[in-house]
């Protein structure tokens, strides 16, 4: 079980707090499920890590990639990353729509998915490092969830 | 007889033809591989879809298992379901490729 090593990034609101972006109720808050949510944002914070070019470009860049996760859905798990922050969210392609990203779908979650939403910024980071594309088309990804780590 | 890409995937050879591949790598669905992190990074890819061909919903995220899909089915029904994201990818990153040639 992988718990927290940043109890300064939790933030009391209400009947719920926010661990990295995921609402966690406190109603059915159960610390297995806390764990897991955590346990997948090392996973992802590892494996961006390892990919370099991204790590170059995100100095510089705001880079934004999109991963899809059902075989006939227009539904994608979209991902933002900057110098400080990684934000998530699912996007509908057919409308351009991004919808807010709940814990339940997140913890979810397999390792695959994570590794191949890396694999996607690394491919953008090298679209924006040569030159090919300079922002994406995703419009307007503000709302989605801030993932405050350091990477 | 098509010339085929095949990617050893934990131990499952999943198949595309060649063709396909490069018109995939052309889009940027899929890299060279010219170096190592990009033949890692289409293997992430094409397991990633191995998986996700099998998910017909949300709440079969984290149900399917790559060891499932490869204890239940054959290379063949994988690798047809591979090409099937593929094409759909290559389309909607402005590519084309006629899968029926």
């Amino acid at each position: 079980m992988i718990l927290p090593n940043n109890t300064s990034i939790l933030r009391n609101i209400k009947d719920s707090f926010y661990y990295n972006g995921i609402e966690i109720s406190k109603e059915n808050f159960s610390i297995e499920e806390f764990a897991l949510v955590c346990s997948k944002i090392n996973d992802f914070k590892h494996q961006l890590r390892q990919e370099t070019c991204l790590m170059n470009v995100r100095q510089k860049s705001v880079i934004i990639s999109a991963t899809r996760l059902l075989s006939n859905d227009n539904i994608r798990l979209l991902c933002k990353i900057n110098r400080k922050n990684v934000y998530f969210g699912l996007y509908n392609i057919s409308n351009n729509k991004i919808i807010p990203f709940i814990k339940e779908i997140f913890k979810s979650l397999i390792d695959d998915d994570m590794y191949n939403i890396a694999f996607e910024l690394n491919k953008t980071s090298k679209l924006i490092s040569k030159g090919i594309i300079q922002i994406t088309t995703i419009k307007n990804p503000t709302v989605l969830y801030t993932f405050g780590i350091n990477i | 007889m098509k010339e085929m890409k095949v990617f050893d995937i934990d131990g499952i050879k999943v198949s595309i033809p060649m063709d396909m591949y490069k018109e995939a790598c052309r889009v940027f669905v899929l890299e060279e591989e010219t170096s190592e992190e990009e033949i890692r990074g289409n293997y992430t890819h094409i397991k990633h879809l191995v998986i996700v061909n099998y998910r017909k919903s949300l709440d079969d995220i984290g149900k399917i298992t790559f060891e499932y899909i490869k204890n239940n089915h054959t290379e063949k029904e994988i690798s047809e379901g591979v090409q099937k994201l593929l094409v759909d990818d290559i389309e909607l990153n402005g590519g084309n490729y006629d899968s029926t040639k």
